[in-house]
């Protein structure tokens, strides 16, 4: 049987000196490694290389310039940061929802750099650190949300859905456009819900500042509740639009 | 690579050459089927000049392309949910492991069977550090985590690896 408590170590590269000296003792283990070894060295059948090559450089020859990486994010904040505007503008303005303005102005800020640097940390190479603050603003603004609730209620909690229509309505665009964009870089779950929270933060800002019902049932159900439907909706959305570059 | 980056065909090239035959063995590693690591090698450099514009300028190109290698086979074997073997037939997990404990196989075999049965994480580490001459760090560079979570990995793949090997009978 192969079987030696220090075959773990025995097959691991490079070799510690304990395992070395093991290894040379051992006749289950040196078995083993040279198996090891014999399966690194074996060679794939030789290859049409220079088709791919010849494809490749057509690719290339078609497409001599590229837009760097940042380009593409700032494209997924202006959208978002577009939507965020046309919302603001088109409802009326009311803070009944709010019982804190401190904690309002709060969510605003918090929002704001949702919509923007959630977009781009979720584009940008790397910054998977930065991609998981943007749960951290999301949660504050949960947080901030419910905690600065008025409790007031102008509709009553079955009539007042539209506010989830609102935002998952509104939020279709930003959220397209960022999956679109997305398929150019590999499929990542942190970089959907970067740009998944980004996206209905544009929607749940406008809800903010506009909607009248300060209930916690209705701020749940209708504002909090479809923002995290989003994020779930982009990440079927990206298992199903085909990947155009495995680029990290 | 800066040379690449601006669309220069004679940098790509180079590029290709010194890199293509090593990228192709590793995902053929990956995979075991010869024409599946051909439209997996070639999809890895179209996404490279695709994806150009996501090099960050001062990186290594090497952990860049291996990742991207990885993230093209990671989502090929995602999507089949099965595991390949060198004959390019599918397994299932259950076969694999039945076939894996066969006694009048080689080891040698019984190994290259094993890897297969690791973990995707797990073997990328393991392939990419043992055959694909990365440096655990430039794993890590690639794979965007720490140093540390690809030597746990490794170090995992290798236990499993040693779990597996358990029940393979070399007289």
């Amino acid at each position: 049987m192969i079987d030696c408590p220090h075959l773990t170590e025995s097959l691991s590269d490079p070799l510690s000196p304990d395992a070395t000296k093991h290894v040379e003792g051992c006749a289950i283990c040196r078995r083993a490694r040279a198996a090891f070894k014999r399966a690194e060295d074996s060679q794939p059948p030789v290859a049409q290389l220079d088709k791919i090559s010849d494809l490749v450089r057509r690719e290339l020859e078609q497409h001599p310039k590229v837009w760097p990486w940042w380009v593409e994010a700032l494209a997924v904040a202006a959208v978002n940061a577009l939507m965020a505007g046309v919302m603001l503008l088109s409802m009326k303005w009311n803070t009944v929802q709010h019982d804190s303005p401190v904690l309002r102005w709060a969510v605003v800020v918090d929002l704001v750099l949702l919509v923007l640097g959630g977009a781009v940390v979720a584009f940008a190479p790397g910054a998977r650190a930065a991609r998981w603050a943007t749960v951290a603003l999301a949660a504050f603004a949960v947080v901030g949300t419910l905690a600065g609730a008025s409790g007031l209620t102008a509709v009553p909690f079955a009539k007042s859905y539209s506010c989830a229509l609102i935002e998952l309505g509104a939020s279709a665009l930003p959220l397209g456009v960022a999956v679109w964009l997305a398929t150019r870089m590999a499929r990542e779950a942190s970089r959907v819900v970067s740009y998944g929270l980004a996206s209905g933060a544009a929607a749940l800002l406008a809800l903010h500042l506009h909607c009248p019902n300060g209930s916690l049932e209705h701020l749940v159900a209708f504002h909090l509740v479809p923002w995290g439907l989003l994020i779930g909706i982009g990440l079927l959305a990206r298992a199903a639009v085909p990947t155009k570059s495995y680029a990290p | 690579m800066e040379r690449f980056c601006t669309g220069d065909a004679s940098a790509f090239e180079a590029l290709f050459k010194r890199h293509s035959g090593a990228v192709r063995g590793y995902l053929w590693r990956l995979v075991r089927d010869t024409s599946l690591a051909d439209d997996l090698t070639q999809t890895a450099f179209l996404s490279v000049t695709r994806a150009r514009g996501r090099f960050i300028q001062g990186n290594r190109f090497k952990p860049w392309l291996y990742a991207i290698a990885t993230n093209a086979a990671r989502d090929v074997l995602r999507r089949r949910r099965e595991q390949p073997t060198e004959t390019g037939e599918v397994l299932t997990g259950d076969d694999a492991r039945v076939e894996a404990s066969e006694p009048d196989k080689g080891l040698e075999a019984q190994v290259r069977k094993a890897l297969l049965q690791l973990p995707d994480a797990q073997r990328e580490a393991i392939e990419l550090h043992r055959f694909g001459g990365l440096s655990f760090a430039e794993i890590a560079e690639g794979a965007g985590v720490t140093e540390s979570a690809v030597k746990v990995r490794a170090h995992r793949g290798y236990e499993r690896l040693r779990e597996l090997l358990k029940g393979v009978w070399q007289p």
